[in-house]
């Protein structure tokens, strides 16, 4: 099977917030004292993952076992430390939903500046203006300035434009949680027209009803490491003994 | 597997090129940060875009006023020769805090999503050149008002700006890279500036500094980068050729060390964020 993301060993570093040096000053003085060891924090250790065109990938974990790192480093936000990663095609991060857009632009130059940041010409989204404003049900206020936008509004805009062109790969972060009920019927319609068009798409969620709804297989992460992957039913049963355990320790 | 990847995190290119040809894809980006910068800063006020002309141009109508009566039998049109030094320093110092700002801004879009790093200090650049555009206007009618010699050097013009940018552009892009990790930088940059103010002939005239000072001006890449700009405004020649050369070899050589430093780092901004 042709794969479109491919992670060989991937490990990610981050410095710990708590050690970061802020100034100068700061820096100096930490390496006049010879205390300049940083402290870090491995976010992935040695992650391999292949994901076929056309997956429905589940992604479960405890809240700092990497989920949102892993994605990252596939939106290519991240870059690993050590280890390769590669993907076939376009990111649909909709972790960045609505990235870029501000206050004091009107609906329509937002369209424009947050489909730049996405990295569409201004040509290609002129020309799919329309729909997007259309998609977004926001006709009549696409000249009025963002700050006068609901929230519902704003995302309703955020989702429209980033999910205009069918990407390779869609990245859902936890529940979709866009505008009233009705809207966000529309923003699954599209999901799931995506996934019919083979889309791949890679869910991220706490909950096992929603992986087990929309996915074909589930990747479980434990502390920056895949601890399991393959079914579904299989990994939610890992996952709630991982949690359990935890549960476990704490009482 | 053999078709060549969309992304590849270990590309062999080397991060100079490649963040170069990835800044290609996201070209139109620029423009719209340019845009947003100026719209956002001048949507609330009462003069608007005026301020961009009334600001050096009211900077200008101090000096004149303090430094006319001391300068002003070696510089005649006294104003005109303030007026270009300001605008080259304005230029050089509002870049380089811009390219700081824009990407502090930026690292919050750069923990979320990819896009090019360099398009932050980019935009500040180009920020600049546009505002530099605009207070030609007042300029020009200063000169006019004035009796300053127009002359065909006047086509010399785009040349020390394109240069300026490029010298500006590679200031910002080493600060911008390390104020990221250290903020106090913005503070020393700021006295640095103030100091380089005062070291250039802006408001005084070349001749009253000290030989034992004389090495700083020939060192000083602003001080090159404004006689390239002055000549041919103010005194209606084209700059002596070492004058160009100097400026070109400090312009080009320090926008290539920026891009690469801040192409080296451009990894580290997400994890900032």
């Amino acid at each position: 099977m042709e794969p479109i993301i491919l992670l060989e060993d991937v490990w990610l570093r981050y410095r710990v917030p708590e050690e970061r040096i802020r100034s100068i000053k700061e820096y100096a003085i930490r390496r006049l004292k010879g205390n300049l060891a940083m402290q870090q924090f491995w976010a992935l250790r040695g992650v391999n993952l292949e994901v076929a065109k056309g997956e429905v990938l589940g992604i479960m974990g405890r809240n700092g076992a990497g989920k949102t790192t892993l994605m990252k480093v596939i939106a290519r936000v991240l870059r690993p430390t050590r280890g390769r990663a590669r993907v076939w095609g376009h990111v649909a991060p909709l972790l960045g939903l609505g990235a870029g857009f501000h206050d004091e632009l009107t609906g329509r130059e937002n369209i424009f500046l947050a489909s730049a940041i996405l990295g569409f010409s201004r040509q290609d989204v002129a020309r799919r203006f329309d729909r997007i404003v259309a998609f977004a049900e926001l006709e009549e206020f696409i000249d009025r300035p963002l700050r006068t936008y609901s929230s519902g509004m704003r995302a309703r805009l955020g989702f429209a434009v980033a999910t205009d062109v069918a990407p390779e790969v869609l990245i859902l972060d936890e529940v979709l949680a866009v505008g009233d009920a009705a809207f966000q019927e529309k923003c699954h319609a599209r999901i799931n027209q995506f996934r019919n068009d083979g889309t791949t798409v890679l869910v991220v969620s706490h909950q096992a009803s929603t992986i087990r709804s929309l996915c074909s297989r589930a990747l479980l992460l434990d502390h920056g490491q895949i601890a399991f992957d393959g079914p579904v039913p299989d990994a939610i049963q890992r996952y709630n003994q991982i949690f359990n355990a935890a549960l476990g320790l704490q009482g | 597997m053999s078709s060549k990847a969309f992304y590849d995190s270990a590309t062999l290119r080397s991060p100079i090129v490649d963040s170069l040809v990835e800044l290609g894809r996201f070209r139109d980006l620029i423009p719209m940060l340019v845009n947003l910068s100026i719209t956002v800063r001048y949507k609330r006020s009462l003069l608007g875009v005026g301020w961009t002309l009334f600001n050096p141009l009211l900077h200008m109508a101090v000096l004149t006023v303090a430094f006319a009566t001391l300068f002003g039998d070696r510089i005649p049109r006294y104003p005109v020769y303030v007026l270009t030094g300001l605008m080259v320093f304005d230029f050089f110092r509002q870049t380089t805090t811009f390219a700081v700002n824009q990407l502090t801004w930026g690292t919050g879009l750069l923990g979320r999503i990819y896009l090019p790093a360099a398009v932050f200090p980019l935009s500040a650049v180009g920020t600049s050149v546009v505002h530099f555009g605009l207070t030609l206007v007042p300029l020009l009618a200063i000169m006019a008002l004035l009796k300053n010699p127009f002359s065909w050097a006047l086509i010399f013009v785009p040349l020390p700006v394109l240069l300026l940018s490029l010298l500006s552009l590679g200031f910002g892009l080493i600060l911008a890279a390390l104020a990221i990790s250290f903020n106090d930088l913005v503070n020393m940059w700021d006295v640095l500036l103030h100091a380089w103010y005062f070291l250039t002939p802006i408001m005084y005239p070349e001749a009253i500094i000290p030989a034992q000072a004389r090495w700083f001006l020939a060192v000083n890449p602003l001080h090159h980068l404004l006689v390239c700009l002055r000549d041919p405004i103010y005194l209606g020649k084209l700059p002596d050729l070492h004058h160009v050369l100097v400026a070109t070899l400090w312009s080009v050589g320090v926008a290539l060390l920026g891009w690469w430093f801040f192409s080296l780092r451009r990894f580290e901004f997400a994890l900032q964020a």
